[in-house]
């Protein structure tokens, strides 16, 4: 996707020439333009659908209807608002218009024109974060527009060096990419890479922060996202002031930070609001859970198949009676199951949030149970497969969690064909593939390849504060050091 | 080139692993415990006892078929009894292996090898002497919630770990029965009618069972060849009965004069407390306690001078003092030590210490 944007005759507008550009908009119902008659006549233009009304009666009217104006920066001197400028370029005409500007020309065949911001915000209000709840800590997520969203990283980040460069990204679109850093701490490289990646994207619509994710990826055929997205904009401050860069999409509710590493996708913003002990337990419990996710099923196929000798005596008992009688083998049973969880899923995150709970009810329960007494399924793997299911949900970063859903079955076919071997060789193909992976040029498997000695205080355990003295190296910030340690534990005098 | 060369080898792979045949674990017969009787010089019976495993049934009352075939060794006594059954067998959990007394007193040798080279059984898995046949051992059902395999394997896992009995495994049998100066010993099992016990130990040498040392002497055999925290010894002291209860012992060995003129020495330290006592007005303080003690300790020398003279009379050596002497002086040379053996001084010398001896002393 990401390829050098190659010049194209745009449709709607000739270079250099309003009228064509006019002419297409006239089209449009929502589009108004009249000749204003009083002491000075002028033609007025604009959208009404996204130009606030307001701002051209109780401003603009009132002024051009009280005197009588020669030039149009005769009126500009005199319209109450911020930020009105003249422009003869078309291209910028139209992209201001797009945007909400209440254009004024003297007459239709002047090329010059005022533009009067107008752009009114309809949309929603700042919510809480649904996806990434967490129960301490701040309770705002993003909106689907821009600048409620970098209003929300400012009002956190009271800093001059909070750089934020816009792009216009998509042919027909044109939707404004924000690209957010610190100046100072970010590396340059990184906000290069970025950047330039944006510019060259070359597709017709950017809908959500997501086409982003995939289009700028460095590998986009990897199932795993080299991307993190979030809804929360204190994680994005957090992102930033380690040195990370963030992308953000007018009209989508998700900030992509970059470059980002696997750990990254199984820390939760809660680690940072518990004490650290708590936090770490907690996070390791998570990434037993995703281990657990992707290795359980598998598992119990490789070994009921192939290794029955790995059974516990204890257990022997247990799973051969759930198993008995059962027309399936392991592969296929486990295959049967996992479908299930998985239509379930599907159903449940399409349908309204009411009947999705009838849903649960009706495939957990009556599925579930229906299947075990009717001989079906082994209830035995059907425990394994809810849980399962449920460890999975434990990610707290949604598009990881995806991901697991689906390298699952990988590990299925393997454990199925070569018992573990099998399970070990896929797991071979998926860890060189993720130390291969990088994420805007920086190592995605970090710190565990290459071996990022102290980046490992925020991986799989997460440190006291005072043990977090530098910013995390995988991103190479420019300054590395959030704070002298030295400093920190010298002794003082209590009168000091 | 190169991809398409990866893409033969993953669809080779794919394919021929339709070829494995895999079994899933509720097709398959398992075995977890055979024995083996003699039948004449040549061939051997095998009796296994499968579970019956039935879907709903509650746990551990699952019932048992018991089978048994004749053939010349012991992969060909095991393809008789597949003959007889709807699954193939899989003797891949198998936990214990039952040798008759007969069968072990001719020789064990086929079947160790057996065992050996087997990749599918593990390590760990006991191996026992039946006093009597084997098939007995198995063909009776011992209890209604455990199946027999389940009660016999836990009834010398139990005593290894909570009693006097030495720890016993294929591992170390192995080892025993290869290794150069070394011979292998192993639970004896007896079956009396519904009921099963330990009977004692059964002593080989070279692959023959040749001797037994009861059971309740297996406590001066564990405290010699290994260290131990859990076992009773009873002792008459003053014309009373004074059970003591070891709470760790250790046992070292020293390895004294020359390779063709060594003296051993054999070190035991125990430390326990008096557990029982016939007489309830004993006073268990100061110089009664140091008495004991001594007691104990002349109790144990005596036994154990008695067992090991009794092993170097019959010219077996399950201490393993030859490998000692050939890990610490080398140059061992089996036939030397063969004849040097029963001459050899083996100084015992033991030290007991009663740390405790109940609340009301």
């Amino acid at each position: 996707m990401v390829r050098e944007r190659r010049s194209r005759n745009q449709s709607n507008s000739n270079q250099g020439n309003v009228h064509s550009f006019y002419k297409a908009l006239k089209e449009s119902n929502d589009f108004e333009i009249y000749t204003l008659t009083g002491k000075t006549s002028c033609v007025i233009s604009y959208l009404s659908t996204i130009s606030e009304i307001k701002t051209l009666n109780e401003s603009i009217l009132p002024t051009l209807k009280g005197k009588e104006f020669q030039s149009l920066e005769e009126i500009k001197a005199n319209i109450p608002v911020e930020n009105i400028r003249i422009s003869e370029k078309a291209e910028d005409i139209k992209d201001r218009v797009l945007n909400g500007h209440i254009a004024i020309q003297m007459s239709q065949k002047d090329k010059q024109a005022l533009l009067i911001p107008a752009f009114s915000t309809k949309g929603r209000k700042v919510g809480i974060p649904e996806v990434e709840f967490s129960v301490v800590g701040p309770k705002e997520a993003f909106v689907e527009s821009l600048e409620v969203n970098v209003n929300l990283i400012r009002k956190r980040l009271h800093t001059p060096n909070l750089i934020m460069k816009e792009v216009k990204v998509g042919t027909v679109t044109s939707t404004r990419v924000a690209v957010l850093y610190i100046d100072g701490i970010a590396n340059p490289k990184n906000v290069q890479t970025v950047i330039q990646r944006l510019k060259d994207i070359d597709y017709d619509q950017i809908i959500d922060s997501s086409f982003v994710t995939q289009m700028i990826a460095d590998n986009s055929n990897s199932p795993f996202p080299q991307l993190l997205d979030t809804e929360r904009p204190d994680r994005v401050t957090e992102a930033l002031v380690e040195g990370k860069v963030s992308v953000l999409v007018d009209g989508s509710p998700h900030a992509l930070t970059c470059p980002t590493t696997i750990v990254e996708f199984f820390a939760a913003s809660d680690d940072y609001f518990l004490p650290w002990h708590l936090a770490t337990v907690f996070r390791l419990i998570r990434l037993f859970a995703v281990i657990f996710s992707v290795l359980s099923t598998p598992l119990y196929v490789a070994i009921l198949t192939h290794h029955h000798e790995m059974i516990p005596e204890e257990l022997l008992a247990t799973i051969i009676s759930s198993r008995a009688d059962i027309p399936f083998p392991p592969i296929l049973e486990v295959i049967i199951l996992e479908l299930a969880i998985e239509l379930l899923r599907e159903a449940g995150a399409r349908l309204p949030a009411k009947i999705g709970q009838t849903i649960g009810i009706v495939g957990g329960i009556v599925i579930g149970t229906a299947a075990v007494d009717a001989g079906l399924t082994s209830n035995v793997l059907l425990i394994i497969v809810a849980l399962s299911a449920l460890a999975s949900f434990t990610t707290p970063v949604y598009q990881i969690g995806n991901t697991i859903r689906l390298i699952r079955f990988p590990f299925i076919i393997g454990a199925q064909m070569w018992g573990l071997v099998g399970v070990s060789m896929v797991m071979v193909f998926y860890i060189g593939h993720l130390i291969k992976l990088t994420s805007i040029g920086n190592p995605f498997f970090a710190p565990l390849y290459p071996l990022r000695f102290t980046d490992l205080k925020d991986a799989f355990i997460r440190l006291p504060f005072d043990k977090q003295s530098k910013r995390p190296v995988q991103t190479r910030p420019v300054e590395s050091t959030r704070f002298d340690p030295r400093e920190t534990n010298k002794k003082r005098d209590i009168d000091e | 080139m190169n991809r398409l060369y990866l893409l033969f080898i993953v669809s080779f792979m794919l394919i021929l692993s339709g070829c494995a045949y895999s079994y899933s674990v509720e097709d398959r017969n398992i075995i977890q415990i055979a024995g083996y009787d003699y039948v004449d010089e040549d061939r051997i019976k095998a009796t296994v006892s499968i579970p019956q495993f039935g879907r709903g049934e509650k746990k551990g009352t699952s019932t048992e078929l018991t089978k048994s075939a004749v053939g010349k060794s012991v992969k060909e006594v095991h393809e008789g009894i597949q003959r007889k059954l709807s699954k193939p067998i899989s003797i891949g959990k198998l936990e214990l292996s039952i040798y008759g007394e007969e069968l072990a007193r001719n020789g064990l040798e086929e079947i160790i090898d057996v065992l050996s080279r087997e990749p599918e059984i593990g390590r760990n898995i006991l191996l026992a002497i039946a006093d009597g046949k084997a098939s007995d051992i198995i063909e009776t059902q011992y209890s209604k919630r455990e199946d027999t395999a389940k009660f016999v394997t836990g009834m010398i896992k139990q005593n290894t770990m909570h009693s006097n009995f030495p720890d016993t495994n294929l591992h170390k049998f192995l080892f025993a029965f290869y290794a150069q100066g070394m011979d292998a010993y192993l639970p004896l099992v007896k079956s009396e009618g519904d009921d099963v016990k330990l009977e004692g130990i059964a002593f080989f040498k070279a692959g023959k069972f040749v001797h037994t040392v009861p059971f309740d002497k297996s406590f001066i055999f564990k405290s010699l060849v290994q260290n131990f925290k859990k076992g009773t010894k009873g002792i008459d002291f003053k014309g009373e009965h004074v059970v003591l209860e070891n709470i760790g012992s250790q046992v070292t060995y020293r390895v004294e004069g020359t390779r063709t003129n060594p003296v051993f020495k054999i070190n035991i330290k125990m430390n326990g407390f008096v557990n029982e006592v016939e007489n309830i007005h004993l006073k268990l303080k100061g110089k009664v306690v140091q008495d004991i003690e001594k007691e104990f300790e002349k109790h144990l020398k005596r036994e154990s001078e008695a067992m090991i003279s009794k092993f170097q009379e019959i010219g077996i050596d399950p201490l393993g003092l030859g490998n000692e002497l050939k890990n610490r002086r080398g140059k061992f040379s089996k036939r030397e030590w063969k004849e040097m053996y029963p001459r050899i001084p083996i100084k015992i010398k033991v030290d007991a210490e009663i740390i405790e001896s109940g609340i009301s002393a």
